[in-house]
């Protein structure tokens, strides 16, 4: 029977938007699969990787009555990608097989059983939905994303955290050595809730989240709901479904240090270009460079263990006490990297202190770095 | 950056390629509490474990230094003073340790054990990384200057009386095992201890190697400082002795030396019979000796052999070692060297089975060192392969000391050995000459290759030119009999048995 027939590209992009979470090694051989249910007019399909299950829905045409299978993403993918443009597929099922046809090519793959799919069981607590422009949650992630931890054995770094708290949606990262903090308005006023999500969530979330001004609906949303133990995210027709991190968080209000004593405003561009060439001559370990604040005069140093040197000037407008300290200069360059600002405000206190990145005349994004002693 | 800047520092993500010093990325989240974590992990450990254990092994640790590798757990690195004490610390408590500090610091805690000779505590040089909050300074918990004494066993209450005496406060009476074999020896000390310059005045204890002289002198003195806090107690070994003599001598203050030594209330000597020889030497012994009797001081001193076996001493002296009370120290029986190996694998802290012991005890039978050393053989074995102690671990774990003790104790090295000592042929061995002079031997060697090796009474009689089984059956009992009697036999058989074990 004919489980679906359409154009090729709605068939692949319906199947590219679940299977970004479809890992390449799996414990359960059918993980690798996406489950294809017709209920109808339509068909939904799933993927998971028992911590994230992403789900999405597209009309088809073909033959009427319920049917579930499931059938290898990748392989999928792979198939209708190398195939050229503009075919109309169609999905047949026989004898437990799959088989896809499209002009002259025909592709006949092994299925596994739709019951054996681990579908996530979700959970009975969740709290009020709210939602935000998906463009908003994007740059959220985006400026903060890159301070997660990979792969600390405080496993509640490896993630971001989000704090829905009245009007203000908050998302907070850090590895231990730097912190970045975005802030958004919401709505409608919330309860306080708080809840961390890992790492690969954030990673695919961000990767389909839709920008501003692509040509789609710029008020395209996100619906966010939490519970105790998982995370529900409804957008662009999909719906995801992640398993939290459990864990403290660290307080960042406590950790963000305010009473820096001196401020400076520089051009973002220029900075993150002097650090981009300095760190060429750093050492593969260390990374560090050293930066020296002059009245007037920022200076950028680097060497490696085979005596190089590089050393950078920009011209500031700075009155204070000369402060030189160093620092791991991709933690610099991530955050240059991840703003969109012309302009950065930097916050010094002393050679032996952090530093506070921030956005001139705003205060929803905070990054603290802390320095390296060289 | 000159080079100074990446010689001494480590980023954790790079598989800890220094990992001694601290990184030199400073970190950001504050944890509660972590210079004191160590302090409370211990207070915690304190509670869980017997006194006895916690204080043996890990009060006198200095602090665990904290450090937090890139991206990595917290570790905590705790220094030991030997392989030993680290091997131990790490099969018993190291997972109990690593456990309470997690749960104390709130996040997994990693504990790293190395091997670092303890020296004087002092605070911890100016390392400290720029912001790093919890270097826990080595000082935060330090414990009062130990004593420069013998790390194995030294803790707690160092006085300046305890460095000068040289005492070892591990060999005490409840540390020695009672036996058959130094029951008369210990009996003697324990009066001397209870009533010191009274009587036994001097105290002269002699038997073969790793017997428990050194234990029982040194237990008479501890348990004299025990009872009198400020009574000046010396321990020396003779050489010792001979080296302070020619020291003072070179520096002509004799009125040093005798000050030091006259005004003493215990005076311990090891192995008196290096004195052979040292004239010098034995003329200020013989002034400590009498300034020291005079005032009712006492005196114990230990020798390989009774005074009147002594060579090359002075006969003022041997005589006036005879004077006092002279006791022998027999090497232990079966039942001895049993209680010796359950008691030394209790305070080890293992549990030893009784038929393990009895096996081992059967198979070392020389003197209390080796059985220390075959049990230490099998617990290591027991602990390094995981397995539970029993004959057959015992037996894999002492086969080349059960092998090497057959091996080499052939019949025929018992025959040359015997022969040499009564000065006779090997080939009187096995000839049927019947004059005491050589039958004696003869049956002196058929006792020991009975006693030394695994042959039987047939096999024996045969490497005896021939001799019927009963033959060799009747020296055995013979001798075996007499040396309970005849302390010259005993001591000779034992100087025997001494040279056949090597």
């Amino acid at each position: 029977m004919i489980v679906l027939k359409g154009p090729q590209e709605q068939l692949l992009s319906a199947l590219q938007a679940v299977a970004g979470i479809v890992e390449r090694r799996h414990t359960l051989p059918i993980l690798a699969n996406v489950l294809l249910r017709r209920e109808g007019d339509e068909v939904e399909f799933i993927s998971s990787d028992l911590e994230i299950q992403v789900r999405t829905r597209a009309t088809f045409a073909g033959d009427a009555g319920p049917f579930a299978t499931t059938v290898g993403a990748r392989k999928l993918i792979d198939i209708l990608k190398s195939l050229p443009g503009d075919q109309v597929c169609s999905l047949s099922s026989a004898q437990n097989k799959l088989t896809l046809q499209a002009g002259k090519s025909r592709f006949t793959l092994q299925t596994l059983p739709a019951e054996d799919f681990p579908l996530v069981q979700e959970s009975g607590d969740f709290g009020p939905a709210f939602s935000v422009p998906q463009a908003t949650l994007k740059a959220l992630i985006t400026q903060v994303h890159f301070a997660m931890a990979v792969h600390d054995i405080r496993f509640y770094l490896n993630g971001i955290l989000f704090v829905a708290e009245g009007k203000t949606l908050t998302l907070v990262a850090t590895d231990g050595h730097r912190l970045a903090l975005a802030e958004a308005t919401l709505d409608v006023d919330m309860p306080k809730q708080e809840v961390i999500l890992p790492r690969k969530t954030v990673l695919e979330l961000q990767r389909l989240l839709k920008d501003s001004g692509k040509g789609n609906d710029d008020q395209a949303g996100i619906e966010m709901r939490f519970s105790s133990n998982q995370a529900r995210f409804s957008f662009s027709g999909m719906e995801f479904v992640t398993k939290l991190v459990e864990g403290k968080f660290p307080d960042y209000n406590r950790v963000i240090p305010k009473g820096h004593k001196y401020k400076l405003v520089l051009g973002r561009a220029p900075l993150l270009s002097a650090l981009n060439r300095a760190a060429i001559l750093t050492s593969e370990k260390f990374k560090a460079v050293r930066l020296t604040f002059f009245e007037n005069l920022l200076t950028i140093a680097a060497s490696n263990a085979e005596q190089e040197e590089a050393k950078e000037e920009i011209e500031i407008d700075y009155a204070g006490d000369k402060i030189e300290t160093g620092f791991n200069v991709n933690y610099l360059t991530d955050v240059l990297a991840n703003m969109p600002q012309e302009m950065v405000g930097l916050d010094l206190h002393d050679s032996a202190s952090s530093m506070l990145f921030s956005l001139p005349e705003r205060s929803d994004f905070k990054y603290v770095v802390m320095p390296m002693r060289i | 950056m000159s080079a100074d800047a990446q010689s001494g520092l480590a980023q954790g993500s790079e598989g800890g390629l220094d990992a001694l010093a601290p990184a030199p990325q400073a970190d950001l989240l504050h944890a509660p509490d972590l210079p004191t974590l160590w302090q409370r992990g211990c207070e915690r450990l304190a509670t869980e474990l017997p006194e006895q254990q916690f204080n043996t092994w890990i009060r006198p640790l200095p602090a665990a230094e904290l450090s937090r590798p890139e991206g990595e757990a917290l570790r905590a690195r705790l220094s030991v003073p030997n392989r030993f004490k680290l091997d131990w610390i790490r099969a018993q408590y190291a997972a109990r340790i690593e456990t309470i500090l997690g749960d104390l610091a709130g996040e997994p805690v990693r504990l790293e054990l190395s091997v670092q000779a303890m020296a004087p505590r002092e605070p911890a040089a100016p390392r400290a990384p720029v912001t790093s909050p919890y270097q826990a300074p080595a000082g935060a918990t330090a414990k009062a200057p130990q004593a420069a004494a013998a790390p194995s066993g030294t803790w707690g209450g160092a006085t300046a009386v305890a460095a000068s005496n040289r005492l070892n406060p591990a060999l005490t009476f409840d540390t020695l095992v009672p036996g058959r074999a130094n029951q008369m020896a210990r009996t003697a000390a324990l009066h001397v201890a209870g009533a010191p310059g009274a009587m036994y005045n001097p105290l002269f204890i002699y038997g073969g190697v790793g017997l428990g002289k050194t234990h029982l002198m040194n237990a008479v003195g501890n348990q004299l400082i025990k009872d009198k806090a400020d009574a000046r107690v010396l321990y020396l070994h003779a050489e010792q002795f001979i080296t302070d003599v020619v020291k003072n001598y070179q520096r002509k203050t004799f009125d040093e030396l005798k000050a030091k030594y006259h005004s003493l209330d215990l005076l311990l000597i090891d192995d008196v019979q290096f004195f052979a020889g040292k004239e010098r030497t034995q003329e200020e012994f013989f002034n400590a000796f009498e300034a020291l009797l005079a005032k009712k001081a006492h005196i114990i001193m230990t020798s390989d052999t009774y005074p009147k076996g002594l060579v090359d001493i002075d006969e003022r002296l041997t005589s006036r070692f005879d004077s006092g009370l002279t006791v022998a120290i027999e090497p232990p029986e079966l039942e001895m060297r049993v209680a010796i190996l359950m008691r030394k694998a209790e305070q080890e802290g293992t549990q030893m089975p009784e038929d393990v012991a009895f096996f081992v005890a059967k198979n070392v039978r020389a003197n209390v060192r080796e059985l220390e050393g075959a049990l230490r053989k099998v617990l290591a074995y027991s602990r390094f392969s995981g397995k539970d102690i029993n004959i057959q671990l015992a037996r894999e774990a002492l086969k080349d000391l059960l092998s090497i003790q057959n091996r080499q104790i052939g019949v025929e090295n018992i025959q040359k050995t015997v022969a040499d000592f009564y000065k006779i042929k090997v080939a009187d061995m096995y000839s049927k000459k019947r004059p005491a002079s050589i039958a004696r031997p003869r049956q002196i060697a058929m006792y020991l290759a009975k006693e030394l090796t695994q042959k039987s009474l047939p096999e024996i009689g045969d490497l005896f030119g021939g001799r019927d089984h009963t033959t060799v059956l009747h020296a055995v009992r013979k001798i075996g009999g007499e040396r309970q009697k005849d302390t010259e036999l005993n001591q000779q058989l034992h100087v025997l048995e001494q040279t056949l074990k090597g």
